[in-house]
């Protein structure tokens, strides 16, 4: 491994594989855990839209791809609360308004959309120094979130009204957690890309979902499988010249299918 | 109808006292004049069909809904602003809360959850163990307590939730239909449960329930709801107790008349 990390960009890559792995496999678990897995496709979609109308009036894409991200994650929860709708189905119809943004946006540029396309398809070899501080940021929020609210949060996944009439304040939560998944999601696009982020939010916590009826643990592992992901996908790519993202994601796919193989809680399941 | 606020212990307020509260959905009356009062410490258990509004009743007292007419108070207080304060005096039990077999929350987290409404970033202290540990006693669970909780039998859940209700040190418990779909021996079990909590802790319990041939022993009065109204009233004492084991087929409503 010693000459491909010789290069400055794999060094990037390799600290944005640590980076992402880790903030995507803690906040996958309350996705998870909350059954909200809908909001990787929409939250990518939204900053793919906020992206596209940077790219379109000249401004920066990546500020107002978080803006868009956390002004959608602002509406979804209470628009689900409110309309008394399924997060997912509020999810879906924000998704589907923004895809519309975006492609419109898509036809409206002149000349060559590669930048836009960049954010679809993500390349983790391209990140500069300013994309890993943005991203050690959103690690870091993920981190302390998780740190501070962590029984809070798991009396919310046991049962939100449960959670409510305990005192604890689910709402102010929920929203919490959607806004962080949002910014992670955000700043992971260029990473892994928007079309295949949903997987790294998702695949690591459901792999250790098999594994554990521990939340702590399952935290644990989720985090050490996002990791894990990332780094056999990007020393896949390396090797054998394949697209990163493509690659991390499949890893992280393999380790699922394993994972559930593996799984104790079928035996459970069948008893 | 003042079934029970004509009640001869005016002196201490009352946990709960509701006053001609109505509750209407797109239309269709809910809750029709309830008065109720239930005093501190006194088990009250509201039987009826299901549909009656029991539940609907439940929920509107511990905040989750308002009603559209009426006055509710919680130890003296309006619960009009004051939702979350006063929840925390209150204690919850759902009926049918699905949970995930393979969550992974053991028996222990689930009775630590009535602990953490407290204040933000709140830890574990002494207390709080001290006060998980009783109430795991109290509920015959301690046995359980590493458990996945989704492996847990129904009956063994129904006395995990009690013991989460209990953590919480709450005032009041309001239960809904913590006997339904247990078996005979498992609705023996949370009623001995029920009444321990209510000698050990001496807290108000509002029961609702459409099963009348187990009733906890503590349980002071009896009242009966129909189509979202209080329409009677009995009191244990008249009502004739068979173990599960001697009762067969749930008997008819018919029995409180």
């Amino acid at each position: 491994m010693g000459p491909m990390f010789s290069y400055e960009f794999m060094q990037h890559a390799l600290v944005a594989a640590i980076l992402g792995g880790l903030g995507c496999g803690i906040i996958g678990v309350w996705v998870v855990m909350l059954r909200i897995p809908f909001i990787g496709v929409a939250m990518s979609h939204a900053a793919f839209a906020g992206a596209i109308v940077a790219l379109l009036v000249g401004l920066n894409p990546l500020m107002l791809a978080l803006a868009a991200a956390i002004v959608a994650a602002a509406v979804i929860g209470p628009l689900s609360d409110r309309v008394k709708l399924d997060v997912n189905l509020s999810m879906g119809m924000v998704f589907s308004m923004l895809v519309g943004v975006a492609f419109l946006g898509i036809g409206l540029m002149k000349g060559p959309k590669t930048e836009a396309l960049n954010l679809l398809w993500g390349n983790i070899l391209t990140l500069a120094p300013n994309d890993l501080l943005l991203l050690a940021i959103a690690t870091g929020v993920v981190l302390i979130f998780t740190a501070l609210f962590y029984r809070q949060l798991r009396a919310i996944i046991f049962n939100r009204i449960i959670a409510r009439v305990s005192g604890i304040p689910d709402k102010v939560l929920f929203y919490s957690t959607l806004l962080i998944a949002g910014a992670t999601i955000t700043l992971n696009l260029k990473t892994i890309g928007g079309l295949l982020i949903f997987s790294l939010i998702i695949n690591p916590p459901l792999a250790a979902y098999q594994l554990t009826y521990s939340l702590v643990r399952m935290l644990l592992l989720s985090a050490l499988f996002g990791v894990t992901s990332c780094l056999v996908g990007l020393w896949l790519s390396y090797v054998f010249d394949l697209p990163t993202g493509a690659v991390i994601i499949l890893t992280s796919g393999l380790i699922l299918i394993v994972c559930n193989i593996l799984s104790p809680k079928r035996r459970d399941m069948h008893q | 109808m003042n079934l029970r606020a004509n009640s001869n212990q005016q002196k201490r307020k009352p946990a709960i006292l509701l006053e001609d509260v109505s509750l209407v959905h797109r239309g269709s009356p809910i809750l029709k004049d309830i008065t109720l009062k239930v005093d501190i410490p006194e088990c009250v258990t509201i039987i009826g069909h299901n549909g009656a509004g029991k539940t609907t009743l439940l929920k509107l007292i511990c905040g989750l809904i308002r009603p559209t007419r009426g006055k509710v108070q919680i130890l003296g207080k309006s619960l009009e602003g004051k939702t979350t304060l006063l929840q925390r005096r209150l204690a919850f039990l759902p009926q049918d809360v699905n949970i995930d077999p393979r969550m992974p929350i053991s028996v222990e987290e689930v009775v630590e959850i009535g602990r953490f409404g407290k204040a933000w970033f709140a830890r574990k202290s002494p207390d709080d163990i001290r006060v998980i540990e009783r109430a795991m006693e109290v509920t015959g669970i301690v046995d359980l307590r590493r458990k996945p909780f989704g492996l847990l039998s129904a009956g063994q859940k129904q006395r995990v939730a009690l013991a989460r209700a209990l953590a919480q040190d709450a005032s009041i418990m309001l239960l809904d239909e913590p006997l339904s779909n247990l078996d005979p021996q498992a609705q023996e079990d949370i009623c001995k449960a029920i009444d321990r909590i209510y000698e050990s802790q001496r807290v108000t319990i509002l029961l609702v329930t459409h099963l009348i041939e187990k009733i906890p022993q503590s349980c002071s009065t009896m009242l009966r709801m129909e189509k979202g109204r209080i329409v009677g009233e009995i009191k244990p004492s008249s009502y004739t107790y068979r173990s599960p084991t001697e009762s067969g087929a749930t008997p008819e409503p018919d029995h409180l008349r």
